[in-house]
């Protein structure tokens, strides 16, 4: 009983902050049709801020997460000024696109490695150490601080997509930009503006998770790898597929952490990943993706 | 031919895709409340005309002007705001959106400024024009058949009130009953006069019979120009079409006009 709370828990805040970082795969491509490899540097440089902000200079939680989602905004609006639009106005392939933001990755990573050092520093959360012992488990508050943020931002991203003519708009530019174009939509401007969400969407994540994990250069790439595998087992652009593919990796890497070895959970990741494609090429939720974004 | 009441104007026209030229040094005018039709074979460049004129596609030389105003350097998304709407080759329609939700995009150019009950006016007028998209506001767009799918791309354009409707190849895919609905109702759209039309066609015969005046554009450049009348009674008319139009079979095939 004990250990099953435990893997719940673990499941469920990992999984939600891979759901997060899926969702913000999911928005960019969604409109953009880019996959930007960057997300999970994204995603470290808001654990960094989070801990620049929070636990080094002490300032309020509710303004940590202001500058980090305005300067994790910012970010993304560079890297697709700097990187993506380029190479789209060159109308350059999508493979190319694609390898430019493995290239801002690691220029992300680098200059965050140069600037901060290796360390992995701990970051401070927010509602303090004490836990609460449910089942005789003791628990960190910041599992339910990520589980209920991470649901917030859903029944946000939903409302938005689904009932505004923003939503609609961001649908109809991934759908066919020419047709969006000629309907007086701005393509370019809505592609900057789900960079500079996915960035902000990422950056909340890290600022989340790293009270949990830690806070490095480094931990990117890891978060990275079970976030685009999250988003491409629930089917990518798909969010409820973010949802089921971060909880499903959640619980994988729980129960490796739990009765294997926490180095295990990459691996684990990765049989996962390959287990759904072979089953279901598109991701769980991805034959409704392909049924209405196919040729009709 | 007086300009000075033209709504659409374009001079000396030349679009490029890389080494191709795909159309060069056409102009054309279209007057307010005009029906004019541009008429020509698979790859004598209409559709690259229309896109140009929508600002799809960048002119290599030459201009476009709206009521007067150039518009050559304006980005497409800007253009509907000019009062022009393309209803481009294949529709282009958002499949998985609903007809309804294709519709409220249409409006988008009104801005957000747009009231509910301005996007909700159009809608009305649109449901008018076309009553069988009324029976299926929730279906999604491609679930449509072909001649509904036209009917709501020719709505979707209907949205922004344009002045110029430009279509492109309408009838492209279409019974020949669906097509004749369709220029019965670009004629019906017309009557007031509130709404000049550009039509690009391969069916010379469906589309002189509500034109106006006419184009024929052969290999990027303007061959024939009159009145559409005098054109529909040419018995050389389809000559022109350099015998590929001869059989009708291609009408059939989905082609790039590029």
């Amino acid at each position: 009983m004990v250990s099953f709370v435990e893997v719940v828990i673990t499941a469920a805040s990992f999984g939600a902050a891979y759901a997060l970082l899926a969702l913000s795969i999911n928005v960019i491509y969604s409109t953009s049709t880019v996959l930007n490899f960057a997300q999970g540097e994204f995603m470290m440089l808001g654990g960094m801020l989070g801990w620049v902000f929070y636990s080094a200079l002490g300032l309020p939680y509710w303004l940590a997460v202001v500058l980090i989602a305005g300067s994790m905004g910012l970010v993304g609006l560079a890297e697709y000024l700097l990187v993506v639009r380029p190479l789209l106005v060159r109308r350059a392939a999508d493979i190319a696109i694609m390898i430019a933001t493995f290239g801002a990755a690691y220029v992300i990573r680098t200059t965050a490695a140069l600037g901060m050092g290796r360390v992995e520093r701990p970051a401070k959360p927010p509602l303090g150490q004490a836990p609460f012992v449910i089942g005789g488990v003791p628990i960190l508050p910041q599992s339910f601080v990520v589980i209920g943020i991470t649901c917030a931002v859903l029944v946000l991203a939903w409302w938005l997509y689904s009932r505004t003519t923003l939503g609609l708009a961001l649908r109809a530019a991934a759908f066919d930009p020419d047709g969006a174009q000629i309907v007086g939509i701005n393509v370019d401007r809505l592609n900057a503006v789900t960079f500079a969400g996915g960035g902000i969407l990422a950056g909340i994540a890290g600022l989340l998770i790293s009270p949990l994990s830690y806070a490095s250069p480094w931990f990117g790439i890891t978060f990275a790898i079970s976030g685009f595998a999250a988003a491409i087992v629930g089917g990518l652009g798909s969010w409820p597929g973010a949802v089921a593919g971060g909880l499903i990796l959640g619980l994988a890497n729980a129960l490796m952490l739990r009765y294997v070895s926490g180095q295990w959970g990459t691996f684990a990741t990765f049989i996962l990943l390959l287990l759904v494609l072979y089953v279901r090429p598109t991701g769980i939720f991805g034959e409704r993706i392909a049924a209405k974004f196919g040729t009709v | 031919m007086n300009t000075a009441s033209s709504f659409l104007s374009v001079s000396g026209l030349s679009v490029s895709y890389g080494q191709i030229r795909a159309i060069r040094d056409v102009s054309l005018n279209v007057f307010s409340g005009e029906i004019v039709a541009i008429l020509g074979a698979n790859g004598a460049g209409k559709s690259t005309l229309m896109k140009a004129v929508a600002g799809l596609v960048p002119p290599a030389a030459g201009n476009v002007e709206i009521e007067g105003r150039s518009v050559s350097r304006l980005p497409a998304h800007q253009r509907p705001g000019m009062g022009v709407a393309l209803v481009p080759e294949g529709r282009k329609l958002f499949t998985p959106l609903t007809v309804e939700q294709n519709l409220r995009l249409g409006a988008y150019s009104l801005g957000q400024s747009a009231s509910r009950k301005l996007v909700g006016e159009r809608m009305d007028e649109v449901l008018e024009t076309f009553p069988v998209l009324a029976d299926r506001l929730h279906a999604l767009a491609g679930e449509l058949s072909g001649g509904q799918q036209q009917m709501l791309a020719i709505g979707r354009a209907l949205m922004s009130k344009p002045r110029l409707l430009l279509l492109d190849e309408p009838s492209l895919g279409l019974a020949p009953r669906i097509v004749e609905d369709v220029f019965a109702t670009l004629l019906a759209l017309n009557e007031s006069r509130d709404l000049s039309v550009l039509i690009a066609e391969q069916n010379i015969r469906e589309a002189l019979a509500v034109a106006d005046r006419a184009y024929v554009i052969q290999l990027g450049k303007v061959v024939i120009e009159d009145d559409a009348d005098i054109l529909f009674d040419r018995k050389d008319i389809e000559d022109v079409y350099m015998g590929r139009y001869k059989d009708g079979a291609d009408r059939e095939v989905a082609c790039d006009d590029r």
